[in-house]
């Protein structure tokens, strides 16, 4: 079973999502931060449990003393656009409104994007962009909820265009990473998100949770304080072989959200139907762009086969063959 | 010689083998009785449903394609106490009739009715009369929990009064119009001693099919199990010395529990059924509504101004066996048969999920082996045949 | 004298003919109860569902008639014959006195 490996950390109230949810929009400068006592406790526990930390920052920088404490810890620190140029080892977090400036932002040849819907049509270019700079991008859509058939059919044919930009753009052993196309590419079992199970969040309450997601949600998703032993209670649900649905399933790419399951079908281990149809896509997209790589003599995806469906959704799957008993007993993580 | 003709035990017949779909509607959330076991804990005056949200389930229930997959449907009525609204039920059976026959639906030809009512109002003339307009595709159950002392422990009026005498005076009527009908007792704690001579009861007024279940709450005592064993064996001795086995059903006695499992199956059919309250929101099942549960917030996957959301549905469509059960369960060796209910696994669990399941019966299951186990082998020395049989996972709700 | 039923088992159908009366019979009583509740000559469906319930009839002893004929089960003058819809099996119901 794995183990924590990571703890996030927001630093405020405000600062930058970097995933599925939506932080506070406003908060003035000190009023969101979290107290200078709760992130000592917060480092100490990583430092004692041997875990690396993901700092969140807001729009402006921590004060020195905060920053001193950040750095005694081994961290990434996830910042907005804003921040992008001041921290060499940051992650950026772009949105779309960001992304005509991202050529003048420096540190950003791994972005984290975030589009909803609508602005998804920006992607190429982006595309486009970060491959010119050998860069990563790792989309994330803040609106899953909204894709029923019209969007997951959109999206396909967005998925087409960007295997074509990327497959130009691919050398003999090389493509520019793009998250939901070319992960699938290089997985060989599930790369999930595994909040609660490798890494868990401290939010500005000092209290500890799933993810960020659950504490912007409501401050009664709190799974408890920070402390050596932790219990999160029906833990289990977060691990994949508790899962009917994607238990089944090679979309290795997908994160499996636990919180948009939760949101959506009210269960922690149970994706939705847009979130399973829209791995699909992607996992079927990156199949044909394989097909394609491979003619090229592509040899970066060694031993990966992404074989065809009749399906676009592993549920229809879930309800119709039942998992032996034996298959879970032998499952493993 | 034929099992099946000669050990009827077992063998409680089931409508469509229990495929048709199955739709609650759950028609007030008032009671004349306050029965102590009763899981019902929000009981109210004002929940009731009217004829326009009655009729709107029945428009969506005959319009969704997606329905058609079972090819019969059970229209269940429950309450609360369902008769209390019996001129409603008419009047939602009768638009159910016309209007599935005017839109040839294939429901028309596979319906049935179905209620589980307290029995208090079964001499009503209104009530008599729907009987008499729906008499082929009816089911109606009474319950009776077994003796007036049994019966009396549980179920009361709200002030404290037995409600058996009222019940019993109904009994007679409905077995003459029901010959082949059913009870459900509740066994809850208290009334453990009670089980054999309400079981032998029971039978005695003429009601040959007696459903039994232990509550899945965590209502039971150290030492409750051996009583519980006790009681069993004590019936099974008498089904079997007065040969009642030939005539009678009970659910305690069944050659399919006992076993390891075999199947990943969920016991429950929540999900697959589903439930319309008085406002028109729709349930998994009545488990699932708020007046249903103790600790937590209904779960609606719809309304019927919007629909079902499939995704709320998901979880309860794939739930299995193995996802919800602790391992000792999963490797239990007298695993088939233990029961559970979804809505009480909900109510119960640490955190507000459908899939960690509630084991308080566990003893009580195992008591109920022993004393299945003791029952048909011995019955099999008797007749000088093996009874027992391998374990088909039967899945029951 | 009390009358009691006795039944006998005379034949089995197969579970397509089953199927096929099991429909019938279901649509008769259907139809039955549903004329009850209707009681109204001017409603619109009225003519409709007197007509598929004389339609139904004929196609329900039409279906005994054939099936009579097809197996040749044993009859008599004082009994009917009836179908176990779990089985398949026809058995001949006939009244007689209890002593």
């Amino acid at each position: 079973m794995p183990m924590l490996k990571y703890l996030i950390i927001i630093l405020n109230d405000a600062s930058v999502s970097f995933c599925h949810y939506e932080s506070a929009k406003t908060g003035k400068k000190e009023a969101g931060m979290i107290s200078y006592d709760n992130l000592n406790k917060a480092v100490a526990f990583a430092l004692k449990n041997n875990l690396k930390v993901n700092f969140l920052y807001p729009r402006f920088r921590p004060g020195k003393k905060y920053e001193k404490l950040i750095e005694d810890v081994e961290h990434v620190k996830i910042v907005p656009r804003k921040l992008g140029g001041v921290y060499s080892d940051a992650i950026t977090v772009l949105e779309a409104g960001d992304l005509r400036k991202e050529n003048k932002v420096t540190g950003t040849e791994n972005i984290i994007l975030r589009l909803s819907s609508p602005e998804l049509k920006i992607l190429p270019a982006a595309v486009k962009e970060i491959a010119r700079k050998g860069g990563r991008i790792n989309l994330v859509i803040k609106d899953v909820e909204n894709f029923g058939d019209s969007k997951i059919s959109e999206y396909r044919k967005l998925l087409a265009e960007i295997s074509g930009l990327l497959i130009k753009k691919s050398g003999e052993n090389s493509i520019p990473e793009v998250n939901f196309l070319t992960d699938r590419l290089m997985l060989e079992s599930m790369n999930n998100c595994d909040a609660g199970i490798t890494h868990l969040t401290v939010a500005p309450d000092g209290r500890l949770y799933l993810c960020p997601a659950f504490y912007y949600e409501s401050g009664e998703n709190s799974i408890g304080e920070i402390r050596n032993e932790i219990n999160i209670k029906n833990r289990q649900l977060l691990e994949l072989k508790y899962s009917p649905v994607c238990r089944i399933c090679d979309a290795y790419q997908c994160r499996r959200c636990v919180f948009l399951n939760w949101k959506l079908t009210g269960e922690l281990n149970t994706p939705s139907r847009q979130q399973c149809r829209m791995s699909h896509a992607e996992r079927e997209a990156s199949g044909n762009m394989l097909e394609e790589l491979k003619k090229k003599n592509f040899k970066g995806a060694k031993g990966i086969e992404i074989k065809k469906l009749g399906y676009d959704d592993p549920f229809e799957i879930a309800v119709k063959n039942r998992y032996s008993i034996q298959e879970f007993k032998n499952f493993n993580s | 010689m034929s099992q099946n003709t000669t050990v009827k035990i077992d063998r409680p017949g089931s409508w469509e083998d229990g495929r048709a779909k199955n739709v609650t509607f759950v028609v007030t959330e008032d009671c004349q009785l306050a029965c102590r076991y009763c899981y019902l804990v929000g009981k109210n005056k004002s929940g009731r449903m009217n004829f326009e949200t009655a009729k709107k389930a029945v428009d969506y229930l005959l319009r969704e394609e997606k329905f058609l997959a079972e090819k019969s449907v059970v229209l269940d009525f429950i309450g609360g106490e369902p008769l209390l609204e019996i001129e409603l039920i008419d009047k939602i059976c009768d638009y159910f009739k016309l209007k599935s026959y005017e839109l040839n639906h294939p429901w028309f030809d596979s319906y049935r009715i179905s209620f589980s009512t307290n029995g208090l109002m079964y001499s009503d003339k209104r009530v008599q009369e729907f009987i008499r307009k729906n008499k082929t595709h009816l089911s109606i159950q009474i319950t009776i929990d077994g003796t007036k002392v049994k019966h009396d422990t549980q179920r009361v009026y709200p002030d404290g009064r037995g409600s058996y005498d009222n019940v019993l005076k109904n009994i007679r009527l409905w077995t003459s119009q029901f010959p082949e009908t059913s009870t459900k007792v509740t066994i809850s704690g208290d009334d453990i001693p009670y089980i054999k001579e309400s079981v032998l009861h029971i039978w005695s007024l003429g009601i040959k099919e007696v459903n039994i279940n232990a509550v899945f709450e965590d209502a039971w005592k150290p030492g409750d199990d051996e009583l519980f064993e006790e009681q069993l064996t004590e019936l099974a001795d008498e089904i079997i010395e007065k040969k009642l086995y030939k005539e009678y059903t009970c659910s305690f006695f069944s050659r399919t529990i006992g076993h390891p499992y075999e199947q990943n199956v969920n016991w429950c059919g929540a999900g697959k059924m589903l439930a319309f309250d008085f406002k028109g929101d729709i349930y998994p099942c009545i488990r699932f509504i708020e007046f249903s549960l103790q600790n937590r917030k209904g779960i609606i996957v719809g309304n019927l101004d919007k629909g079902i959301d499939e995704n709320r549905l998901r979880p309860f469509l794939t739930l299995d066996m193995v996802s919800q059960s602790p391992d000792e369960c999963i490797n239990c060796d007298v695993a088939s048969g233990c029961a559970w209910c979804q809505g009480a696994n909900y109510d119960f669990a640490e955190t507000g999920t459908i899939f960690r399941r509630a084991t308080y019966i566990c003893k009580m299951h195992k008591a109920r082996v022993r004393a299945n186990n003791y029952f048909w082998n011995k019955l099999g020395r008797r007749l000088k045949t093996d009874l027992r049989e391998t374990n088909p996972d039967t899945c029951q709700c | 004298m009390k009358k009691e039923s006795k039944r006998t088992i005379v034949g089995k159908v197969t579970e397509e003919e089953k199927n096929e009366i099991k429909l019938l019979f279901e649509r008769k009583n259907g139809l039955n109860e549903l004329f009850r509740s209707l009681n109204d000559p001017g409603h619109p469906l009225y003519e409709r569902i007197v007509k598929d319930m004389g339609e139904t009839a004929t196609r329900f002893q039409q279906w005994w008639n054939e099936k009579r004929d097809k197996y040749e089960w044993k009859s008599s003058k004082d009994g009917h014959w009836e179908i176990n819809f779990n089985t398949c099996e026809i058995s001949l119901v006939r009244s007689v006195s209890k002593s």
